[in-house]
């Protein structure tokens, strides 16, 4: 019992909390690169206060679609998280098949603020809607893929079975280790809307994606949308955690190597922010393939896992 | 069974008295008895799948010469889709109803042929006499055909409906000659597995059958048809008589028991195909019932994918997997039947209300018409297979499906075909989504694109709107329910053993709607918070309009806009002609771009097809000279050689 609460405990910290530092940190790190002190780590926990102390600007043209695409946005994503395994190496909800559910959230948070970005009759918001959809569809087939092949070589179903065993320190895991990571890499970046795929920064209309879809946004549904797309984007690094921890590591233990895993991500993130520039917006849909051609390798190196017993 | 029997006599009766009637009341009436007509087939249905513990219930009706013996059976597959057929048809008749009180010269004849085509689809799922089930498809074609032309308005689209009968005669003559075949080589009309050409046979039937449900190579028909059709005949169309052809294919591998393995990569292909092209093509349609009439193909094709993955393993014997596919593939033809109809009925009221059913013309229909557009939400999330919603359970069913095959069975070519489907599934999956986010926003959200004249949507509408909404989403919160419709069938099919699958199937969905019901209260209750704490804080200005304060509706993105940059990206695929003019010199006059997407099939396939077959055929029309008597001498030839083939004979 007490396990239980202290688990569901750590978890509400860690959704809580984390995502305001996964963005600072971000931002902190890319800021000291190119010789600024930066703000604080902290400060978007003082921007998502301030901001829902703010009144709220909201457009004649709008519907209730517009009004309450950001909190449904937000609870998909709050219920994606339940799902993955967090950091006690447990997910809170896990059934067969949870990580077909966890695709569906995402699309069900896609869904909800493409509609709400087209609700505001703007040109800008239409393109930035049409760029998201267009640029994100590739991920969910590649992440099915990537984790179908996955589920071939583990026989298992459910995200903290899979991760479980690709924990473990067989031949299998160690080669497929690194590319998996890789390709939950890019859809780190592209669900979290980064660079290379996307520049949150750019201050252009014309070149913005996600940032242009939430122009219109403005006090606490602009603090619920920023908190969102930093706990998607700390979703899916707990998914990379998960990978990476071996699975002898219990306990407190755990959790620290976890969330040192995580503020790594974050600041692997900050880093190529910070190196590179975003690729030209065609060339979006072929940097998401990378994760195809990883599925197709993990694969192959299945394919030797089971039939010849090689690794 | 009598009471099946008692529900289409009903219809019939409604048909006819919709005849005879004085025309003031005869909407009335003939409406009022296919609701009861339905209900009673619901019930009848209902009964027998969740509490009735009867394996068959048969009737069976001595005919003379050609027919014999004719038995009439009801057993769990029929009573699943029986239940399907009569849920739609008390919408689909009330649409019905609503649709022709508005119209001021409406054909008494409407109500006729819509009770005949119930009544044949009713008949048609209890039969179990392969001529007579051609002969209750042949009217099914027929009186479809005849709604279709009585709401006939355009004589340019003349030619696509004479394709419907087309299309539909082809797959008839299809079905008979494998149903001819199989039942000279069981000696029996029953249909059942043959000894010879077990798979060729199969793979026939599937054909004929696939023109019903629009599988691939043989959809051109539907997308044509769909937009000129008033909605409760297009749902009628994609949310049953589809759903007949998804039946007949389920009843031939049921009836053949073991079928060849590569009859079950052949059915998974083409649905993987279907699944792919329909939805690449509702894509880019900038016709509302269109783009359904693409998406209904494209659900087709996934619930083809179950069924072709469950004919798959179970050829290999893994029982939980190819239970799960089943499962999904029935789930999902329920729900369809359930969302595609809730489509079409909104997208009517869009067009009722607006007088247009082009995309790029509409916006803002959300300030008109909030129930529909509700109504158009609920069914787009449906769709998309979004949980909480009808579609996810059946989409999730066929994913585990797939995915069990893959863990009990590692051989490389089910892994790489498994792979492939559920990667192609998701992808589908992936452009469905933003299809339909797309058509939604830009029907009904932001402003109107147009001049027209938008009306308020009038409140005989919303019935059907509002129940089918609600029933999508109970149905998408307690899957565990659809479970258990489809239990009966599939373990009437394949045997008691497998009740054990069944339980696992139960706790599973249990479990997500259990996560579902969190859901949907999570969204509900800071949905509701989010609506207490901003009252009094909001201040209702223009959109950002980046520094112009006179922003034009025109600037908005259009559906074509918004789905260039993904259809580029596919170009591959899609057959898009462009006609531009841009403007040039000092004085620019009028410029403008169109764009058009041609269905591959159509353009490169069927018509050098045709154009060849006219080519072809015009040898014979030298035999056609127009004047009788040389039409009784052929009569006469004929004759005569028919006698020497007899004396020679004997």
């Amino acid at each position: 019992m007490k396990d239980t609460i202290l688990k569901y405990a750590v978890f509400g910290i860690y959704i809580i909390i984390f995502p305001f530092i996964y963005i600072g940190l971000i931002n902190k790190l890319k800021n000291i690169w190119c010789g600024r002190k930066g703000a604080p780590v902290l400060q978007p926990i003082y921007d998502f206060i301030k901001l829902l102390k703010k009144k709220e600007v909201i457009s004649s043209k709008t519907t209730f679609v517009f009004f309450f695409a950001p909190v449904v946005s937000f609870v998909a994503v709050v219920f994606a998280a339940l799902v993955v395994p967090g950091p006690y190496g447990i997910s809170i909800i896990s059934f067969d098949g949870d990580y077909i559910f966890f695709a569906y959230l995402l699309s069900l948070s896609k869904f909800v603020s493409i509609a709400g970005a087209m609700d505001t009759a703007s040109s800008f918001e239409g393109m930035g809607a049409a760029r998201e959809a267009s640029f994100t569809s590739f991920v969910e087939p590649a992440y099915m893929m990537l984790l179908t092949t996955i589920v071939y070589a583990t026989g298992f179903l459910s995200f903290q079975q899979i991760l479980s065993v690709i924990q473990g320190s067989t031949g299998w895991s160690f080669i497929t280790g690194a590319p998996i990571i890789v390709a939950l890499f890019i859809m780190l970046l592209s669900e979290g809307s980064r660079v290379p795929l996307d520049d949150p920064k750019t201050h252009l209309e014309l070149t913005m994606i996600h940032e242009v879809m939430v122009l219109d946004n403005s006090g606490p549904s602009l603090a619920i949308i920023n908190y969102t797309s930093g706990l998607k984007m700390c979703v899916i690094s707990s998914i990379i955690a998960s990978v990476l921890i071996p699975q002898e590591t219990v306990g407190y233990r755990y959790i620290i190597l976890f969330l040192v895993i995580i503020a790594g991500c974050a600041l692997v993130v900050g880093a190529i922010e910070s190196v590179f520039a975003r690729v030209k917006m065609s060339h979006v849909p072929r940097f998401v393939f990378t994760m195809v051609s990883v599925a197709i390798f993990v694969m192959a190196i299945s394919f030797l896992k089971i039939f010849r017993g090689v690794i | 069974m009598n009471k099946i029997f008692l529900g289409a006599a009903l219809f019939s009766a409604g048909g006819i008295l919709s005849i005879i009637l004085p025309k003031k009341i005869l909407k009335l009436v003939s409406f009022l008895f296919i609701i009861a007509g339905s209900f009673i087939i619901l019930f009848s249905a209902m009964n027998y799948l969740l509490f009735s513990s009867v394996t068959e219930e048969s009737i069976s009706i001595m005919f003379s010469f050609p027919f014999k013996e004719v038995l009439f059976k009801i057993d769990s597959l029929s009573a699943f889709f029986l239940l399907i057929l009569s849920c739609g048809f008390i919408f689909n008749s009330y649409s019905s109803y609503i649709n022709s009180a508005k119209k001021k010269h409406s054909s008494r004849f409407d109500f006729f042929f819509l009770s005949m085509f119930y009544a044949a689809m009713i008949l048609a799922v209890t039969v179990s006499h392969s001529i007579v089930f051609i002969s209750l498809w042949e009217i099914m074609t027929l009186s479809s055909f005849a709604l279709v032309m009585l709401n006939h308005s355009q004589i340019e689209d003349f030619p696509f409906k004479i394709n419907y009968l087309a299309a539909m005669h082809i797959g008839m003559f299809i079905l008979l000659g494998a149903f001819l075949y199989i039942s000279a080589d069981t000696s029996s009309f029953i249909l059942s597995a043959p000894h010879h050409f077990k798979g060729i046979m199969f793979i026939l039937l599937f054909c004929g059958f696939a023109f019903k449900a629009e599988f691939v190579p043989f959809h051109p028909w539907a997308p044509h048809l769909y937009p000129e059709m008033p909605a409760h005949v297009s749902a009628a169309f994609s949310g049953f008589m589809m759903k007949l052809g998804i039946y007949g294919i389920m009843r031939t591998f049921i009836s053949f028991g073991e079928i060849p393995l590569w009859c079950g990569y052949a059915v998974l292909g083409i649905s993987l195909a279907t699944t792919f092209y329909g939805i690449i093509f509702a894509f880019v349609q900038r016709d509302i019932k269109r783009l359904l009439a693409y998406s209904s193909i494209e659900n087709m094709g996934i619930i083809g994918i179950g069924i072709g993955s469950g004919i798959i393993s179970f050829h290999y014997g893994y029982t939980t997997a190819g239970i799960f596919s089943f499962a999904g593939a029935l789930i999902h033809a329920l729900n369809h039947s359930i969302f595609k109809p809730l489509l079409f009925y909104s997208a009517e009221v869009v067009e009722n209300i607006t007088g247009t059913r082009d995309v790029e013309k509409l916006g803002g229909v959300m300030k008109y018409a909030p129930v529909a557009g509700t109504a158009f939400l609920v069914a787009s999330l449906s769709i998309c297979g979004i949980p909480l919603f009808a579609g996810f359970a059946g989409e999730f069913s066929i994913y585990i499906g797939l995915l069990k095959a893959i863990v009990k069975n590692p051989s490389a070519g089910n892994v790489v075909f498994s792979v492939l489907a559920i990667s192609l599934l998701a992808l589908s999956g992936a452009i469905a989504l933003i299809t339909f986010a797309k058509a939604f926003s830009v029907i009904f959200l932001g402003e109107k694109r147009s001049q027209h004249k938008f009306e308020k949507e009038s409140a005989f509408s919303y019935f059907p709107l509002i129940t089918l909404s609600l029933i999508s989403f109970v149905s998408g919160i307690f899957p565990q329910f659809l479970v258990k419709l489809v239990s009966r069938p599939l373990l009437d099919i394949f045997g008691m053993e497998f009740y054990a699958s069944f339980g696992y199937i139960s706790q599973l969905f249990e479990k997500l709607s259990f996560v579902s019901i969190l859901l949907s209260s999570a969204i509900l209750v800071l949905c509701l918070i989010r609506y207490f704490l901003s009252k009094g804080r909001i201040r209702i200005s223009d959109t950002w309009g980046c520094g112009y304060d006179k922003p034009s509706s025109r600037i908005q993105y259009t559906g074509f806009g918004f789905s260039e940059n993904f259809s580029s990206s596919i170009s591959g695929v899609l057959q898009q002609k462009d006609k531009k003019a841009s403007a040039s010199g000092l004085f620019p006059r009028e410029a403008f771009f169109a764009a058009r997407f041609f269905d591959i099939f159509e353009s490169k396939i069927y018509y050098p097809m045709m154009k060849y077959f006219r080519h072809a055929l015009s040898v014979f029309s030298n035999i056609q000279m127009g004047n009788t008597q040389i039409y009784v001498l052929y009569g006469l030839f004929f004759a005569l050689a028919a006698v020497i083939w007899i004396i020679a004979g004997a």
